[in-house]
């Protein structure tokens, strides 16, 4: 049969017969072949192809470029797309609707959980969930009692009464097995988990079973400062990285209450990475099992957002949160929360969100006192707070002075990188080092360069913008070098990155 | 002066003599210039062939790198960074004309080329195509067949129930 013949036979097919999906590809092959015994497989291949593209181009493109389209669309669009064949209906399943689960009400929440609990066998809808939001969960009406009443099985567990909310969440959560991050959001004062979720985690001590997740962040609903309390944590085992948003820490916040496991170390898990050769057994932890010192959270990130740490909390902290190598301060409340990466031991990195409501706040005396601190100044125009804030230079610098001492004392600590979010040069200009002294300089730049100069210490240093690069002062290699020169020395690394994580200035290490 | 330009030779066999500045914008043909060590003052230099890009489609890529031949691109590092970014408005006017296949083959050839820019332009034009229709118009615009049956997509609306808005 000849390369026309067989082309032909194609077309045949599909004018007798529409393409449906590239899946129908087989089905076409075997089509072609069933009329034809010869061995040109690669060639029906190519006209294969062709007729697909002829039919529906989106559906062959390949899957990373797909998805790269579907990125710029919302739930809206899916829930259109995934009707309109079976190809795109799997592929907006697994890599959208799916992946992303935001669970708004608790309505939300049993439709959810009849989808993927829907004919078992066969449903895979469970196995694409990646990460899953619920908004304003609600306090279970249970008393401890009915623990009794529950059964665990082997992947979800069965109630004899009709479940309230987190008897659901719980079966959800315990029914996805690629389940990386789970975030509770808008959570009402008094909102906690009962003993019973926690008491699955006995189970899986038991079993020798650690539910890993990835990921876990708090969010308290707008207008409420939670406070952070164990049984806002122990359904959830072994974390990775923790996120609290308008929460509140105080002492009470991490004490481990007796008999139940929390997300702490219990079972000498993390003992192996920390101490390397000097791994403690399980049996050997366990008779240490009261040493409060020995049991400690496995959390490796952790990322406070406007959040209030009461100075009494600290000790705690500290022996909670050894394992913490990444520390990040967002929307900050008080500057001095700086200091708290003084407690955590094993700290690599530190991010300071310099836009923080602290840096920017100032009171009338606050402003008099620069004033009175540049008095020298024959230019008065440089010591007047009230010109720099109407031009725009970010009150950080402005307020520097306020905070020196306390980021002076950060560099001693043995952090090997820091990074700035939020950041903003604004209207900075390089200041000549040889002349800092020098009257003209004004003190947003004099400042700025003091900040950038305490930094010198550290391996490596970054500056991710406030916004896109778009809206930024543009600056070419050589500016950024002038302005940042004051943090650089010969072996720290330096960069800049915008909002979105372009990179706008590059300096490397030798 | 021609003798400074770089040799490209497309799927079909069409020579195209580009300059190594407009040529760069393509990572992939960078990085392929600078491996070669590639002299474009030698006459007699080999043209680079690219199997994968048609000539008309080619045309349409060197279109867009002459337009953007001084416009500064970041570096992005982040995958999901140019998320948030709206099409510059020439790409999309650039894009808006040309066919649906066509589109396609530059988002391919875009990909293929490694041409950040241009294929993040390609892709969200085509969601662009897609947002605010209906399951049926998205069908229409882009020749998907319905494969489901009735009782199939009655089972979908069910089964997405939670993710509707209440």
């Amino acid at each position: 049969m000849s390369s026309s013949q067989i082309i032909q036979r194609v077309t045949n097919f599909f004018s007798k017969k529409r393409l449906r999906s590239s899946n129908s590809i087989d089905e076409l092959s075997n089509y072609v072949k069933l009329n034809d015994n010869s061995n040109n497989t690669e060639l029906i291949h190519q006209s294969l192809v062709i007729q697909l593209q002829n039919n529906c181009l989106l559906a062959s493109f390949p899957t990373e470029l797909l998805i790269k389209i579907f990125q710029n669309l919302t739930l809206k669009e899916f829930l259109q797309i995934c009707q309109t064949c079976q190809y795109f209906k799997e592929f907006i399943y697994k890599f959208f609707i799916y992946n992303k689960v935001d669970l708004k009400s608790p309505q939300s929440l049993n439709c959810f959980k009849k989808s993927i609990f829907k004919n078992k066998k066969f449903n895979k809808l469970a196995l694409y969930v990646n990460d899953i939001k619920f908004s304003h969960p609600v306090k279970s009406t249970y008393n401890s009692d009915s623990i009794n009443s529950l059964v665990i099985g082997s992947s979800s567990m069965y109630f004899k009464n009709t479940k309230d909310y987190i008897q659901i969440l719980m079966e959800i959560i315990s029914f996805l097995p690629n389940l990386q991050s789970i975030t509770l959001y808008d959570i009402t004062p008094g909102f906690h988990f009962p003993e019973w979720t926690s008491s699955l985690k006995v189970y899986a001590h038991e079993h020798n079973y650690y539910p890993m997740l990835r990921n876990l962040t708090l969010i308290s609903e707008s207008g409420w400062n939670i406070a952070l309390r164990p049984n806002l944590l122990w359904s959830f085992g072994i974390i990775e990285e923790l996120n609290l948003v308008n929460m509140i820490i105080d002492p009470n916040s991490l004490i481990k209450p007796k008999k139940l496991l929390t997300l702490s170390n219990d079972l000498g898990l993390l003992n192996k990475d920390l101490n390397g050769d000097n791994f403690i057994n399980n049996f050997d932890n366990i008779s240490n099992y009261n040493d409060s010192n020995k049991v400690f959270s496995p959390i490796k990130t952790l990322t406070l957002t406007s959040c209030s740490i009461t100075s009494t909390s600290y000790n705690e902290l500290m022996k909670y949160f050894q394992n913490v190598r990444v520390l990040k301060l967002i929307s900050m409340k008080s500057h001095f929360d700086i200091l708290l990466s003084k407690f955590f031991i094993n700290l690599q990195e530190f991010h300071i969100d310099l836009n923080s409501k602290c840096f920017g706040s100032y009171d009338g005396n606050e402003s008099n006192i620069i004033n009175v601190n540049n008095s020298n100044s024959n230019n008065s125009n440089n010591s007047n707070y009230g010109l720099f804030n109407s031009t725009f230079v970010p009150k950080f610098y402005l307020n520097y002075l306020k905070f020196e001492s306390i980021f002076e004392k950060i560099s001693r600590f043995e952090i090997k990188k820091i990074s700035f979010i939020n950041v903003s040069f604004t209207n900075l200009k390089p200041i000549d080092p040889e002349n800092i002294t020098d009257k003209d300089n004004n003190l947003v730049n004099t400042n700025f360069f003091k900040f950038l100069n305490s930094l010198i210490q550290f391996e490596s240093i970054e500056f991710v913008m406030l916004r896109n690069y778009k809206m930024h002062q543009k600056r070419e290699r050589k500016d950024w070098q002038e302005l940042l020169y004051p943090c650089f020395s010969s072996i720290n690394m330096v960069r800049v990155k915008d909002k979105d994580g372009a990179i706008l200035f590059c300096k490397t290490g030798s | 002066m021609s003798s400074q330009l770089i040799k490209i030779t497309t799927s079909d066999e069409e020579t195209f003599k580009v300059e190594r500045s407009i040529v760069e914008r393509s990572v992939l043909l960078k990085h392929l210039l600078s491996d070669l060590e590639y002299d474009e003052t030698d006459e007699d230099a080999e043209p680079i062939p690219l199997p994968n890009v048609r000539a008309s489609v080619f045309k349409k890529v060197l279109e867009w790198a002459e337009h953007h031949k001084n416009t500064n691109f970041p570096d992005d590092e982040d995958e999901d960074a140019r998320k948030s970014a709206p099409i510059d408005e020439w790409d999309r006017e650039f894009l808006k004309v040309v066919d649906q296949e066509m589109l396609y083959e530059i988002i391919l050839a875009a990909n293929y080329l490694n041409i950040r820019p241009l294929l993040d332009a390609g892709c969200k034009t085509v969601a662009e195509m897609i947002r605010g229709k209906s399951a049926e118009e998205i069908r229409r615009t882009f020749n998907i067949v319905n494969d489901f049956s009735p009782e199939e997509e009655a089972a979908i609306k069910r089964e997405n129930e939670w993710a509707e808005d209440r």
